[in-house]
């Protein structure tokens, strides 16, 4: 499905065009136009915000640091819930991330603040169960 | 609802067409067809979608293989609308060097999903058929 962007965008265009390159600019599309079921991911950014992108992961990773080093005592009035830290003080806490992520972005713009289980001792690990098969185009297709 | 698998992959993938928005922005990005891999703990977004909402890091976390390999990787809270469906606050794992999203259970576990294999079909169902309650 053409989004209205692109339908708008190229309606000036096509009115240009004999039936005959009509036809031609269908066929080139439905045979070797790019696919574009995906709307394709963005540019890499500039050095810049990668820069920024890199502070604030060193960041969120100190700030974990120095959550995953506090004591029971410390935690034990947050149990259950998720904290938002700053400089390693608990700015706010709330037992629905999502609710605590939106309040955060709204009282500490551009500034990374973590959020965390408060029960969190070390990173969470996620598994990725799923190994692809590399093809090998031509011994693959000579063996159908 | 019903998907046809993406025949891009082989052998043919169940796939999901979604949005990501940011719980506190009605900007989006989309659609995006999304691998579904029940063998995912998480959901995986490559990073250039996550930038181009101005998504938040909130935590960090490590990503591991079924071989041991580990890398460090930073999350992200979002909601994902899947059809008519929304799923509010869903923790994504940016992919900082893939370009494919990955549905994994963290979004999936919401969702009764049949995988119809010789139809190369995935449907998401409302609620099960009778004969398997």
């Amino acid at each position: 499905m053409l989004s209205p962007y692109v339908i708008e965008t190229l309606k000036p265009l096509v009115r240009r065009l004999t039936p005959g390159q009509r036809f031609e600019l269908i066929r080139w599309i439905v045979n070797e136009a790019p696919s574009t079921e995906t709307a394709p991911p963005p540019a890499e950014p500039a050095l810049e915000t990668s820069d920024a992108n890199t502070l604030w992961e060193t960041r969120i990773s100190a700030e974990a640091a120095l959550w995953y080093a506090r004591s029971d005592t410390d935690r034990a009035p947050y149990l259950g819930e998720y904290v938002a830290v700053l400089k390693g003080q608990v700015v706010d806490h709330d037992p629905d991330r999502r609710a605590l992520a939106i309040r955060i972005r709204r009282q500490y713009p551009g500034t990374p603040v973590l959020i965390t289980e408060a029960e969190a001792r070390q990173p969470h690990e996620f598994l990725i169960l799923s190994p692809r098969f590399e093809r090998m185009e031509t011994t693959y297709e000579s063996t159908l | 609802m019903k998907v046809p698998y993406s025949t891009q992959y082989i052998p043919p993938a169940p796939i999901l067409t979604l949005t990501l928005q940011l719980p506190d922005d009605n900007k989006t990005v989309g659609p995006i067809k999304a691998i579904v891999d029940t063998g995912a703990d998480a959901t995986l977004v490559p990073v250039g979608y996550l930038r181009e909402l101005g998504a938040t890091i909130w935590d960090e976390a490590y990503l591991r293989s079924q071989w041991g390999e580990r890398r460090r990787i930073f999350t992200y809270l979002l909601d994902i609308r899947i059809g008519d469906y929304t799923f509010p606050g869903v923790v994504v794992v940016g992919d900082n060097q893939g370009q494919e999203m990955i549905l994994g259970r963290t979004l999936l576990n919401q969702l009764i999903l049949l995988l119809d294999g010789p139809q190369v079909t995935l449907r998401i169902l409302t609620q099960l058929p009778h004969h398997l309650e």
